[in-house]
């Protein structure tokens, strides 16, 4: 049973792999903005070890995840803005990505 | 949401339309399913007010997660930003309150207030195209 960050920084890799497959479609680098987002889950899954044991972790957990979310859809509206209508494809896959992760992270 | 229905939209659709396609289909969706966790900070905040004020401010709580639930490209750019900051100022609130009672631990505030700041990042995205808004 993998633990609650371990889901987190999974997630940040499936984003990866799916924004990376993607931007090689469109002939386009997507890699920067990728990045971005995988370090921000990588700061999450820091920031939810440490508050592992407090009263409230449940809602620290659910805030991370939506932080997650909050910050991948919008790295996606400005990469859709820059490059191509398919981009919306990816930010649609990515946001799956991390839906399919929610339960566990819950 | 039926995608296949947007395709034929879509071979004529331009970049610009590709950024609010995204806004409607992602950035919509990922901001009303955070506003459940935010909506229950706000609330909490509006609970340490003065009880003269606390239902106005309930009031400007309730209605603007029911424009972003409701997701309406014209709520959200007329209505929900202008009352935002005040929503945001009493989610804080929240957060400092529950910590202060114990209810939730520093770190788990950390997160939550974090959440009120991505959120934040996310509204000016969907009004924006200027990159620097959600770094």
């Amino acid at each position: 049973m993998p633990t609650k960050e371990q889901v987190l920084e999974e997630a940040g890799k499936q984003i990866l792999m799916e924004i990376s497959f993607r931007a090689n479609e469109l002939g386009a680098s997507f890699d920067s903005g990728a990045e971005d987002v995988v370090r921000f889950i990588s700061a999450k899954a820091a920031e939810l070890s440490l508050a592992v044991g407090q009263p409230g972790f449940d809602d620290a957990v659910i805030a991370a995840r939506d932080s997650v979310l909050l910050k991948a859809a919008g790295r996606a509206v400005l990469e859709a803005e820059g490059f191509d209508d398919t981009l919306k494809e990816t930010a649609r896959s990515s946001l799956s990505i991390v839906a399919k992760l929610i339960p566990l992270l819950i | 949401m039926n995608y296949k229905a947007l395709f034929p939209a879509a071979i004529v659709i331009t970049v610009g339309c590709a950024g609010q396609t995204a806004r409607e289909e992602v950035l919509v969706p990922a901001m009303r399913l955070a506003s459940h966790g935010i909506e229950m900070d706000a609330e909490a905040g509006v609970n340490t007010l003065p009880a003269e004020i606390r239902e106005a401010n309930r009031a400007i709580v309730a209605r603007f997660f029911d424009i972003i639930r409701e997701g309406k490209d014209e709520g959200i750019r007329l209505d929900a930003i202008g009352s935002w900051g005040r929503v945001r100022e009493l989610a804080e609130l929240g957060v400092r309150a529950k910590l202060e009672d114990e209810i939730i631990g520093d770190e788990v505030a950390s997160l939550l207030l974090g959440r009120i700041s991505d959120f934040d990042k996310a509204l000016r995205a969907y009004i924006t195209r200027s990159p620097a808004m959600v770094d």
